[in-house]
């Protein structure tokens, strides 16, 4: 049986997209490490095993091999071992609360808690009373203040302090530094918090001072900043709040599935190209705690985002646009895997030769550019190809004076988009400008530069996306290392370096395209003509 | 998936409602996106690349990119300078448009802009990007021709023919199975704030920063077109704000302020930046390092001016207490960005009316709520008309909400008994 979708993750985010998935007619197998926990038994008794739905408990995902469609991956279910063939995965972990009592110098014990738990300790129904002992007249929130905190964090403590707050003989305090009120209702919550009575001090400049003695009591000296007044409070509980990671477990499998993680650990770049739950390999998705930092709303709204991912790439082409493919000529590949070990999209398969899977390609045209032995083509992207496109657009060049002419190779992505709207928005372009549209940076070829030096131009300029925002993500640093390689080789040749530029653009900067172009434009009428030029 | 004969009518076209479009036609829906402006794209599409030496996920290219998919896609009929006349509902919607006159002819139109540089009434706007067809839009409240008939220049310089002042007003009907309210937000007008907006000429809004960024690629004071010297943006203005009972944050403005002032920064180093705020909201995945880089750049000074007063030379005098000091200051800036909040739309309170929507107590609707309409099915809300959010955060909405969509007049109406 080949599932439509693999899901990764024993938290509330994986039952949340098994159930959205559920209302279709797909069928899935939910692998959870998790199998004592009992908020999780209590989720798993929710479903019972179906055609549709097959939970494995106690289960790892090992290895995976194969792409989109047809993703096969080994399953480690208890004892056992499994293989199973999927044509999607979604990876749906639950994420890690940190509690920085070492950011204050504290240790848990009965007077100092960690947020979630505090939370824990509360009453399930709204309108119960903490049953907490007499003596608890003071409990101070520490949010913010070791490192910055998120505003659903901030909006969990509020409801809190409103529930404590409202039996009438505890007084709560919130210690932060930047309030993060920057979500629906946490303004407004903040004011009926404050008008309940909660102290909110906010820290700017100072710290407060956080010492717990050899019994365990938190004592804390603090100076009010808007009238400098001296403090003191001696808490009856302290609740410390917490750094939200990703799951420990992200590592590996991102490892294990192909994916590239962000700074913080989570599956998934920081890249606007990857909204929503999108990852480097077509047909795996991450999602909620999986990809960043979000509250449990927001996680439970992105079931919808990733049953869309889902359902979408279930009913799309993957062949369509077979043309704009990579391709490896198998009779001169030497077989180095260079490919393999570049492609941004993990699109290259040994079977036992490399080939490309051209439904997970995106044709970005890197591996073509880095084939050593120059056995991968794509449409359009030889050498001879390109050299076409500036020969079709060459000026003539009738006029007297020095005209420049300047290859520009742009991303499809960004700059060949920013080219359009220079001119839309009627910014002046240099007379000898020709361009050259690339699927990714990436794909410009040391081949392609050289190449173009000795046709009949004078200068070259390579538009890139920004740094980050590369769809292929390592497009744009390859060629930056290509460009910075010829560069140097340049003066060697008898060429000013400066014949060669490059620089990164985004679609919707016109202004600055005309800008580039035309400093560059006036850098090459200052040192002349190309002396190779036309010695093709 | 055939989906090709049901109809979902979206009301607005900015990101949030170009985005829902395009996931909706990967459904394959056919979808009619109502804009009461010439140009679609909304506020977004006015904004600049905020990248430094990378990007910083302002997502103001991301506005960019679904406007140009949205226009190619042929399930997709954008209809701009178009609004609502009347929705009836049956068993489907019935949908009337009252679309203003085309006084400029989109298939004949080249963009060349000869009309726009020739106008004498600076009657003629033009769009922001490639992706806005027609560029140039004649507006009737400033066009001679509309005052007294004294003018027709544009058309009669036109080299395409494309203008045609006497233009009339067009109607379209047609049915439509679901309604997505895509309306976005209204940016606070400053001018009662004791900032002088519109009186000092230095005083600018953030999205007026915008737009200039876009155009120029640098900071410059409107009064000369010379770089200032000194900036003080001033956030959380018509946000955050219990005296206008405006109990919200706008959520964007510190990313956006911020990734700006860093773009100035790294344009002009030359250039200071004090940062007025009250707190700073975080944005993106990498917020806490892009925070600290800020403050080893940008002077962040924890209050709010209580007043701005012109001084020589068209710059600005702003007071404000300084609590570490315990004083007030006074320091000169050239130029002064207003940070103004969203507001819900002026349009919502009809809409929450027609539909039976719920919406919060300043008129933003609930998108928690709306997803499970207590009105019946088939509409929808989406985007920063449920609430102040990132370009990033309404397009990760709208493919929530075409999904709900998708779900409500397919899936449920398949597993139907």
């Amino acid at each position: 049986m080949k599932y439509d979708s693999l899901i990764i993750g024993s938290g509330p985010c994986a039952f949340n997209i098994a159930e959205e998935l559920l209302k279709t007619n797909m069928n899935m197998m939910l692998v959870c490490k998790d199998q004592d926990d009992a908020s999780f038994k209590a989720r798993v008794a929710g479903y019972p095993d179906s055609t549709q739905l097959k939970i494995l408990q106690d289960a790892e995902v090992m290895a995976c091999s194969g792409q989109v469609g047809r993703y096969n991956v080994i399953l480690r279910n208890g004892q056992k071992t499994i293989s199973q063939v999927v044509k999607t995965i979604i990876v749906a972990e639950k994420d890690d609360y940190q509690p920085n009592f070492a950011s204050y110098q504290l240790k848990p014990n009965q007077q100092v808690l960690s947020f979630s738990a505090m939370q824990a300790c509360m009453p399930e129904n709204g309108d119960e009373q903490w049953p907490v002992n007499e003596d608890v007249k003071h409990i101070l929130f520490l949010n913010g203040i070791a490192s910055e905190s998120v505003a659903h964090m901030l909006e969990d403590m509020m409801r809190l302090c409103l529930r404590l707050q409202s039996s009438g003989n505890i007084q709560t305090y919130i210690f932060t530094r930047n309030l993060k009120v920057a979500g629906n209702g946490i303004e407004s919550l903040y004011h009926q918090t404050k008008d309940a009575g909660t102290l909110f001090i906010k820290f700017t400049t100072t710290s407060p001072e956080i010492v717990q003695t050899q019994t365990g009591d938190v004592q804390v000296s603090y100076q009010d900043e808007i009238t400098g007044q001296l403090f003191q409070l001696q808490p009856d509980l302290t609740v410390v709040d917490e750094t939200i990671k990703p799951n420990d477990t992200l590592t590996s499998l991102g490892a294990t599935l192909g994916l590239k993680q962000d700074s913080n650990g989570f599956l998934q770049t920081d890249n606007v190209h990857r909204l929503s739950v999108l990852t480097n390999r077509k047909g795996i998705f991450t999602m909620g705690p999986s990809r960043s930092i979000m509250s449990s709303g927001a996680q439970r709204l992105e079931a919808r985002n990733a049953a869309a991912a889902v359902v979408k790439l279930l009913n799309e082409d993957l062949n369509r646009d077979e043309d704009n493919k990579a391709a490896i000529d198998t009779s001169v590949c030497v077989k180095c895997l260079t490919c393999l070990r570049l492609c941004p999209y993990k699109a290259i398969e040994l079977n036992p030769q490399p080939i490309v899977t051209p439904e997970a390609c995106e044709g970005c045209s890197i591996c073509v550019a880095e084939c050593p032995a120059l056995a991968i083509q794509m449409m359009g992207m030889t050498v001879a190809d390109m050299m076409d496109r500036f020969q079709s657009e060459i000026q003539d060049a009738a006029s007297e004076s020095f005209e420049p002419q300047l290859a520009c190779f742009c991303c499809s992505r960004s700059a060949a988009r920013a080219k359009e709207l220079a001119e839309t928005l009627s910014f002046n372009l240099p007379a000898g400008l020709r361009i050259a549209e690339v699927p990714c940076a990436g794909a410009i070829s040391l081949n392609h530069i050289l190449s173009t030096l000795r046709q009949n131009v004078d200068a070259i300029i390579v538009l890139t996306c920004h740094p980050d925002n590369c769809h292929s993500e390592v497009g744009q640093q390859m060629v930056n290392h290509r460009i910075a390689r010829i560069q140097q080789l340049l003066p060697q040749i008898g060429l000013d370096p400066e014949r060669l530029m490059i620089r990164s653009l985004a679609s919707n900067m016109g202004a600055e395209f005309a800008h580039i172009l035309a400093e560059q434009a006036n850098i090459i009428r200052k040192i002349g003509p190309n002396p190779i030029k036309g010695s093709h | 998936m055939d989906n090709s004969k049901k109809n979902v009518t979206i009301i607005g076209g900015g990101v949030a409602g170009l985005t829902t479009a395009i996931e909706l036609s990967q459904y394959s829906f056919q979808v009619d996106v109502i804009e009461k402006s010439p140009f679609l794209g909304g506020h977004g599409i006015q904004y600049a690349c905020k990248a430094t030496d990378r990007c910083v996920k302002c997502g103001a290219c991301v506005v960019e990119e679904k406007l140009k998919t949205a226009a190619a896609l042929s399930s997709i009929r954008l209809h701009t300078e178009s609004q609502i006349e009347k929705i009836t509902q049956s068993k489907t919607y019935s949908v009337s448009l009252l679309k203003r006159p085309a006084f400029i002819n989109p298939t004949k139109c080249t963009n060349c802009g000869i009309c726009f540089q020739r106008c004498p009434a600076d009657a003629i706007n033009r769009g922001f990007s490639t992706g806005n067809q027609p560029l140039f839009a004649i507006s009737k409240n400033k066009c001679l021709y509309f005052k007294d008939g004294s003018c027709t220049l544009c058309a009669s310089k036109c080299p395409e023919d494309a203008i045609t002042l006497t233009a009339a007003e067009t109607t379209e009907s047609f049915n439509s199975d679901a309604i997505v309210l895509a309306t976005g937000f209204q940016p606070y007008n400053p001018e009662k704030k004791p900032y002088g907006y519109h009186r000092f000429v230095n005083v600018i809004t953030n999205l007026e920063l915008e737009q200039m960024l876009r155009r120029h690629s640098v900071a410059q004071r409107p009064s000369d077109g010379q770089a200032p010297g000194k900036i003080a943006f001033i956030q959380c203005v018509g946000s955050r704000d219990a005296k206008l009972n405006h109990l919200w944050c706008s959520k964007v403005c510190c990313g956006s302020a911020l990734r700006m002032a860093r773009l100035i920064r790294s344009r002009q180093p030359e250039i200071e930046i004090s940062f007025f705020y009250i707190d700073v909201q975080s944005f993106g995945k990498n917020f806490e390092a892009f925070y600290r880089e800020a403050q080893n750049e940008i002077e962040m000074i924890r209050s709010i001016p209580a007043d701005i007063y012109p001084a020589e030379d068209d710059s600005l005098r702003a007071i404000y207490y300084d609590s570490s000091t315990r004083q007030s200051h006074e320091p000169i800036f050239d130029l002064v960005i207003l940070s103004i909040g969203m507001l819900p739309n002026p349009d919502n309170s009809q809409h929450t009316e027609m539909f039976g929507l719920k919406s919060d107590p300043f008129g933003f609707w609930s998108y928690e709520s709306s997803s499970a309409l207590t009105n019946g099915k088939g509409v929808f809300t989406v985007g920063a008309a449920n609430g102040p959010m990132s370009i990033a955060e309404t397009v990760i909405q709208a493919e929530q909400t075409a999904w709900q969509v998708y779900n409500d007049l397919v899936i449920e109406s398949n597993n139907a008994p």
